[in-house]
């Protein structure tokens, strides 16, 4: 009996892009483009440097289109690129000339409100605090403990995936996860 | 059970059961032991907190023209080739006869360039016509010579019988 290897629709949707299906890639733009633009933007905070490197990730996704072979989850690959470019903008230092404040942060929310349900002044105020207080923890974690973090947490990815991701076993990714919430727990606890 | 907060290895079940990726049979184990493990309850609760703290923390949305300014760098990066499709239009063909036509119009020209100059024309021939051609006038002269020696002495002897 021989065995097929099933292969992923993303997968399967790169190989398309791979024969010259624009159609295919504008598919997996749409599937992935908030999670690695939020991934990107939770790993340098700034908007418009996570837009710029998230643009970066997909260029270089179309660029190798013709060497692509369906080795992985197209995710962990995708995943690869997004990381390797925000450690390396974070190691340059790069997003600090971008540097987002939370006000310009609500003016944009603000700008997106539809219907009038914003909270009180004191209630907002408390809640710019207590996401300040999470922004500045996540930004402590060092870099690869934060990108496990944001990927365990937000993306809910498998050990095993993320460990592919970091290029690391998955024991190392557990240790890695057990020092950032060790952290984590300790400066954040007590928002419980 | 070991109690999972004072190992590594423990505290990702520890994670997972808050997370509720623990199967079930593994989740009545772990809390059978929180139940009873003041340690485990107290990093529950703090994993708990800051998972709850976490979710607080929206992404903004992407930016409406995200795709726009990805396609315009897209088409950027393969304009280059496109330019180079013009400047080499016949860039299908292969350049191999090309070359052999130029080394072989090179060869030709050579050729004719370093031509060795035709050779000199050999004086001999011209010698022996000249010489051929005073032979005849000597043997001509020779003959007007004879006829006028035989002229004078005809005349004399004439004279003589008169």
């Amino acid at each position: 009996m021989v065995a097929v290897a099933v292969i992923e629709p993303d997968a399967q949707l790169m190989l398309r892009v791979k024969e010259g299906d624009s159609a295919s890639f504008a598919l997996l733009l749409e599937r992935h483009r908030a999670p690695v633009v939020h991934f990107l933007y939770r790993m340098v905070q700034n908007q418009a440097v996570a837009e710029e490197l998230a643009q970066e990730a997909f260029l270089r996704v179309y660029r190798a289109r013709a060497s692509y072979e369906p080795t992985a989850k197209f995710t962990t690959w995708l995943f690869r690129i997004a990381t390797h470019l925000a450690l390396n903008s974070l190691r340059d230092g790069r997003f600090q000339r971008f540097h987002e404040s939370l006000d310009q942060e609500d003016q944009q929310a603000a700008s997106r409100e539809v219907a009038d349900r914003r909270p009180t002044i004191e209630q907002r105020l408390v809640d710019r605090a207590r996401l300040e207080e999470v922004r500045g923890a996540i930004a402590a974690l060092p870099a690869k403990q934060r990108a496990a973090v944001l990927m365990h947490k937000y993306q809910e990815m498998e050990y095993s995936q993320i460990a592919r991701v970091l290029n690391c076993s998955e024991s190392a990714l557990k240790s890695l996860l057990f020092r950032a919430y060790e952290t984590l727990r300790a400066r954040l606890a007590h928002m419980a | 059970m070991e109690c999972p907060a004072k190992e590594r290895d423990g505290a990702a079940v520890l994670l997972d059961y808050c997370t509720r990726k623990l199967d079930p049979r593994s989740a009545a184990v772990v809390e059978r032991h929180v139940a009873q493990c003041a340690a485990c309850q107290d990093c529950i609760q703090a994993q708990q907190a800051v998972w709850t703290a976490l979710d607080g923390w929206e992404a903004v949305p992407v930016s409406p023209d995200f795709d726009r300014k990805l396609y315009r760098r897209i088409e950027r990066e393969e304009r280059p080739a496109r330019w180079g499709e013009r400047l080499w239009p016949l860039r299908g063909l292969s350049l191999r006869p090309a070359l052999s036509l130029a080394l072989a119009s090179v060869v030709l020209l050579a050729a004719i360039l370093i031509r060795p100059a035709p050779p000199r024309p050999v004086h001999a021939p011209q010698q022996a016509q000249v010489e051929s051609l005073d032979a005849d006038r000597l043997e001509r002269a020779l003959d007007d010579v004879e006829m006028l020696r035989q002229l004078d002495a005809g005349s004399s002897a004439g004279s003589q019988s008169m």
